[in-house]
């Protein structure tokens, strides 16, 4: 039942992404939304499940975008080093069932592990776009841009839902 | 083989992480846009029909600024049609010149169902298949200017490689000067694009209207594409000059375009090199 609720709400974010944030530029940096679902999934999901719905969620943007492969690689990478990253900031014995936000209590801990997390995200994903260095300053403006803006979006959100 | 077995099961999160990375990079490595499967491209049924129903939903937000730019289109275009009219009276040769143009290219209009201007390689994709006459190598331009060229078409819709994409180039000449040059963007500014190996010689001034020349099949000669920005400067040993252009046409509020069908493009295209 989790995995279906997870599949539903991580189709959601893609089609908004692919449909409509893809859209919105900002200096030429986005808002990746499909990253808020990804970082939340379930902590007692199978971990190859996790990993199978990062390539889900990143092959079907990348059949909207026209860049097949790109996002479906980068998801995929960041879904394998989840688990990992989230072992730096909570002891392993700690990691319960259900939402990520229980086991990273408080927003300094949880801003942390989001910035990490997408950072990785944005500069694997830019890399593999731009295949080399060229034009350098306006690639690392963009990263920063997305980066920026994916972090900011996840963390109001989070905010949001835990004073609910 | 039991032991095998529990190794697979315990490693499990890594080979399917492995499976998935090399899937990945297959379709990674098939960039060039000719060779990709029909199923993973924005020009399928699924993608075409999902954009479309959102496109739709989006133009009715752009009617109005739309509607002023078909207004002062429509009432250049009907400057333009009278000053050709007289020309048409006063030359024979000029009659019997636009009358071919006029035969040989014909227009269809298409909606764009997806467009994106923020990636290096940005495509289009078109409401218009094969079953409705587009091929590929056509022309696409909208109401201000070029907007790219066909690249893959499917029975309803067509991916279009934008001119906002740096394997695109483009032959283009000054509308004042009969040189050419070649035309690509470089993935920094979605309005400005570089026209590149024009002579030293070319005389030209800022806002000097660029524009597409009769040597390739996808575009009639005079299709406008921008004006001259600025001069790159230039060491003495190069030949050429290289000139940022301010594109006219608007990517990022691109709705209806025009696919342009040469009827002589076969014909042009079975004398090249490459045939004989």
């Amino acid at each position: 039942m989790v995995a279906v609720y997870s599949f539903i709400w991580l189709m959601v974010c893609v089609l908004l992404q692919v449909l409509v944030f893809n859209h919105l530029h900002l200096w030429g940096g986005i808002v990746l939304i499909y990253m808020l679902p990804l970082i939340k999934m379930p902590v007692q999901l199978a971990r190859s499940l996790q990993i199978f719905l990062g390539f889900a969620c990143g092959l079907i943007v990348d059949i909207f975008s026209n860049s097949p492969g790109m996002h479906a690689l980068t998801c995929t990478l960041t879904m394998w080093m989840r688990l990992p990253l989230l072992h730096m900031f909570v002891i392993s014995d700690d990691i319960k069932s259900g939402a990520l936000g229980k086991n990273l209590k408080g927003m300094p801990l949880y801003a942390r592990f989001t910035t990490l997390i997408v950072a990785l995200h944005v500069i694997v994903l830019y890399l593999i776009e731009s295949f080399s260095l060229f034009n350098l300053v306006p690639l690392l403006i963009r990263m920063i841009v997305t980066m920026s803006l994916t972090v900011l979006f996840t963390l109001v959100v989070e905010a949001v839902c835990r004073d609910q | 083989m039991s032991n095998l077995m529990r190794f697979f099961v315990r490693n499990a999160p890594f080979f399917t992480w492995l499976i998935l990375t090399i899937i990945s990079i297959i379709l990674l490595c098939q960039r060039n846009p000719y060779h990709r499967s029909v199923w993973l491209g924005g020009a399928n049924y699924v993608t075409g029909a999902v954009y479309e129903a959102s496109a739709n939903a989006y133009s009715y937000f752009g009617l109005r600024t739309i509607n002023e730019q078909q207004l002062v289109r429509i009432g250049e275009l009907e400057a333009e049609n009278n000053r050709l009219k007289q020309m048409m009276l006063q030359y024979d040769d000029a009659q019997k010149h636009a009358s071919d143009t006029i035969t040989r290219y014909t227009y269809r209009i298409a909606h764009v169902v997806s467009n994106s201007i923020g990636k290096i390689e940005n495509y289009l994709v078109l409401d218009k298949g094969y079953e409705d006459g587009v091929r590929q190598d056509q022309g696409v331009a909208d109401h201000n200017g070029v907007v790219g060229i066909v690249s893959k078409v499917s029975a309803h819709y067509s991916l279009v490689i934008s001119l906002l994409n740096p394997n695109l180039r483009l032959s283009v000449s000054l509308k004042n000067d009969e040189s050419y040059g070649s035309l690509w963007w470089n993935g920094s500014n979605p309005r400005y694009a570089l026209l590149e190996d024009l002579p030293r010689t070319v005389k030209f001034e800022k806002g000097d209207t660029v524009v597409t020349t009769s040597y390739s099949t996808s575009f009639p000669q005079g299709v406008p594409v921008g004006t001259v920005e600025e001069s790159f400067d230039q060491t003495e040993n190069n030949n050429f000059l290289t000139l940022r252009i301010r594109l006219f046409t608007d990517f990022q509020s691109i709705h209806d375009v025009h696919v342009i069908d040469n009827a002589d493009a076969e014909e042009i295209k079975s004398l090249s090199v490459d045939n004989i």
